[in-house]
């Protein structure tokens, strides 16, 4: 019978380490996705995975067994992009920004990618890139994440009408940028 | 009748608000909704970059060399402090036995108060600090035998990362089996003397243990009974909590 999560978190606890790599080889792939549409980057998607799985080993001793195991790990990996996005922010700040550096799209050219057309995806992806780091995480932990607005203006650290704000401010923009493309196809309806 | 507002769309979509009746009646706010909602179904399909098959054992190979990295680090900062306090545990041990004014004078006052000196209560105190501080010494050692001995025989045993930890057991051993000898606790001293040549092999072996040393080892830690006197020893003492990362 498969292990469940919690069971892998209770013999990860005993010092299984085994069970937490059974933990990564199951969520890793969906942290990724959090992560890249968090940061908007592969690159540092990939280290908000590593770091997620890091501070989730240093931590599971917090990990309530009432809880779910996913949504758990979710929370530390947005909490590790946002501080990538902070860290990266006063960097860019202090240097200047690296033009290289936001890059919501990936060249590798995989077979579901081809679902909507490559223009059509370099359209939505500059869409994204047009909002501000706030109105991304806000955007995303609400369309993606699902997360309640009172939960992602706590995580934000801002009011809850302010984090409805940045929500409704980055939809407009996305309606803006893309209105025309959806108007000109029918089969999105 | 007043049209609904881009809030209130947005609102409507993620359901935190209901328009349904609104939207029903109203053909402009329905409009105005169905091209919201295709904005955001266009942006939902774009795709998320794959990962490859191996990708999950890639992060966690990272992740556990992270956490092994943080481990030797630990346990390298565990390891200075013991000797330290060993160290300084055999300086004034040392010093107590020179025929210098202070050592005499320690020595005068022994002689004139041998009831007190040799009154096991006024030497419970630095007994207990060497077994708090050999407890966690052989804690090291005991998880280093046990991946020894509980190793397959048939496979070469990888063991980098053990090597360089077991040239720190080695040195941290000499320092607490004199010690022990010193404050003549036979028992400390007896096991610390036993498991020291595993150590030391253990510390000049290559970055690996071929099938035939591993079997060779196996036998002597088992011969000894080794792993079961170093546990029973370091259970029977005040316990140092194990970390859990040092059983990765």
């Amino acid at each position: 019978m498969e292990m469940t999560d919690v069971a892998a978190v209770s013999r990860t606890r005993d010092g299984d380490a085994e069970a937490f790599r059974l933990l990564v080889e199951r969520h890793s792939r969906a942290i990724f996705r959090v992560a890249w549409r968090m940061t908007g980057n592969e690159h540092d998607a990939d280290d908000v995975v590593q770091e997620t799985f890091l501070r989730a080993y240093r931590q599971i001793d917090g990990f309530e067994e009432r809880a779910n195991f996913s949504t758990w790990l979710h929370r530390i990996a947005i909490n590790c992009s946002l501080d990538l996005l902070r860290s990266r922010s006063r960097h860019d700040k202090q240097y200047g920004g690296d033009p290289e550096v936001v890059e919501l799209r990936s060249d590798a050219p995989e077979p579901d990618r081809m679902a909507i057309s490559a223009e059509l995806q370099q359209h939505v992806a500059a869409a994204m890139q047009r909002l501000s780091e706030n109105e991304r995480t806000a955007f995303v932990l609400r369309h993606f994440e699902g997360m309640p607005v009172e939960e992602i203006g706590k995580t934000l650290g801002i009011q809850v009408n302010a984090a409805k704000h940045t929500i409704f401010r980055a939809v407009r923009k996305l309606r803006d940028s893309l209105e025309p493309f959806v108007r000109k196809t029918p089969c999105n309806t | 009748m007043q049209h609904l507002n881009d809030e209130e769309l947005i609102a409507h979509h993620y359901r935190d608000a209901d328009a349904s009746d609104h939207l029903q009646a109203c053909s402009e706010c329905n409009e105005q909704y169905q091209t919201l909602r295709r904005v955001l179904t266009l942006v939902d399909t774009l795709p998320v970059p794959e990962r490859d098959p191996g990708y999950s054992e890639r992060v966690w190979n990272r992740v556990r060399w992270r956490l092994e990295r943080r481990r030797e680090r630990r346990w390298r900062w565990m390891a200075s402090v013991a000797a330290i306090l060993a160290i300084a545990f055999v300086t004034a041990q040392w010093w107590r036995t020179q025929p210098a004014a202070g050592g005499r004078q320690t020595a005068e006052i022994a002689n004139r108060q041998p009831a007190t000196i040799n009154n096991p209560t006024t030497q419970q105190p630095t007994n207990n600090v060497l077994v708090f501080v050999v407890t966690d010494h052989l804690d090291a050692a005991e998880r280093m035998l046990a991946e020894v001995a509980n190793a397959d025989p048939k496979k070469r045993l990888e063991i980098g990362v053990e090597q360089r930890r077991a040239e720190d057991l080695v040195t941290a051993n000499r320092i607490y089996r004199q010690t022990a000898t010193q404050r003549g606790d036979a028992r400390i001293a007896a096991l610390l003397s036993d498991i020291e040549p595993i150590l030391v092999e253990l510390s000049h072996a290559g970055k690996e243990l071929s099938p035939e040393e591993l079997s060779s080892m196996q036998k002597r830690i088992d011969s000894k009974n080794l792993l079961f006197k170093v546990r029973v020893m370091s259970r029977s003492e005040e316990p140092v909590p194990v970390s859990r990362v040092n059983s990765l």
